[in-house]
């Protein structure tokens, strides 16, 4: 019966020292086990494009330049975006826009909207378009296209308006300096109806 | 000397609204001064003054038109009568078309010549002056309008 005893002892003694040791070994090894939450991959990373986040916008930007004549031309605006990569097109809100000319007249502008494409210098006013010049004319008209690096205006809608006396309406408005004498000129084409009362001009 | 005439039978509202009707109209930047070029037509009351360029003039203070300059052959119709010239002035305030050069006034079958003309709008007569010559047509058609 002893030896049955005997090799009892030899299996406790075998465990005293294995267990341990297997204990340790798990013990060690528990850093190696993935935890749960993986920490890094759930910060809230934004991904898509959704609109109006991702567009920068220029808060009342100023634009001076001058032209080969030496008119002076500067235009303002509420808002400005970028409307393809890069800034050669950008979208301009309230636009406020001024010439001011060598002899010493000065033409502003004012539109809702003005998409200026810097690659082709022009800028297309669109949206309750006002031109007032220095010589009492106040026109208005819903389009206008004008190049932005020398004085060269059309509008693309008929205009109507007032001048130093009686009110006018008439097909076209082009803005053009005269190559000779460098004068600039408002041109009304396309039939022009003036209606000057004596009473009240 | 001048003759009187009548001319286009009753006077007329001085203070009705003028209007200008033209192809174009070009405006000056640096003086103001407004060209209208092309059928250029201004009417007032029954007066209708048709040129191809009119310049207009404004007042010192530049808030009423003081004058229009018609140029290029002028023709003035007014009720029955017309006439016409090289130019015309017409100034709106005073209620006057000044008329120079050949002017041909015509009044039915009987037609005047002069030098110039002064309409007066507001009692409807005409005085001309300067080589007054009438010329008594028998066949209406050949001098008439």
């Amino acid at each position: 019966m002893a030896r049955r005893g005997d090799s009892y002892t030899r299996l406790i003694g075998w465990l005293k020292l294995a267990l341990p040791l297997m204990a340790l070994a798990m013990l060690s090894t528990i850093f190696l086990l993935p935890r749960r939450s993986e920490p890094v991959n759930t910060l809230p990373v934004h991904a898509g494009d959704t609109p109006g986040a991702a567009r920068e916008q220029i808060v009342a930007p100023l634009y001076t330049g001058t032209t080969a004549g030496g008119d002076r031309l500067s235009f303002t605006a509420d808002t400005v975006e970028p409307l393809s990569d890069g800034l050669q097109q950008i979208l301009a809100h309230s636009l406020v826009a001024r010439l001011d000319l060598t002899d010493g007249s000065r033409i502003g502008l004012r539109a809702q909207t003005a998409t200026i494409d810097d690659a082709n210098r022009s800028a297309d006013l669109q949206g309750a378009v006002r031109i007032d010049s220095s010589t009492g004319y106040v026109i208005d008209t819903e389009r206008l296209r004008s190049a932005i690096d020398r004085i060269s205006a059309e509008t693309l809608a008929p205009v109507s308006g007032t001048g130093p006396a009686g009110t006018f309406t008439a097909g076209k408005l082009t803005i053009r300096s005269d190559e000779t004498t460098g004068d600039v000129q408002l041109l009304f084409t396309g039939g022009v109806n003036l209606i000057y009362d004596p009473q009240d001009p | 000397q001048g003759t009187s005439v009548a001319f286009g039978g009753m006077s007329q509202d001085t203070d009705a609204p003028v209007e200008v009707s033209a192809d174009q109209l070009a405006v000056n930047q640096s003086d103001g001064t407004a060209l209208y070029t092309g059928n250029v037509v201004i009417g007032q009351g029954e007066m209708r003054l048709a040129a191809p360029r009119v310049l207009i003039f404004y007042t010192e203070d530049e808030s009423r038109i003081d004058r229009m300059e018609a140029s290029g052959g002028v023709t003035l119709v007014s009720g029955e009568e017309a006439a016409e010239a090289e130019r015309a002035v017409y100034s709106i305030d005073a209620g006057t078309i000044l008329m120079t050069g050949n002017v041909l006034l015509t009044q039915g079958s009987s037609a005047l010549t002069s030098e110039r003309m002064i309409v007066n709008l507001d009692d409807g007569t005409a005085q001309m002056t300067g080589r007054v010559r009438t010329v008594i047509g028998n066949s209406s058609d050949e001098t008439g309008q």
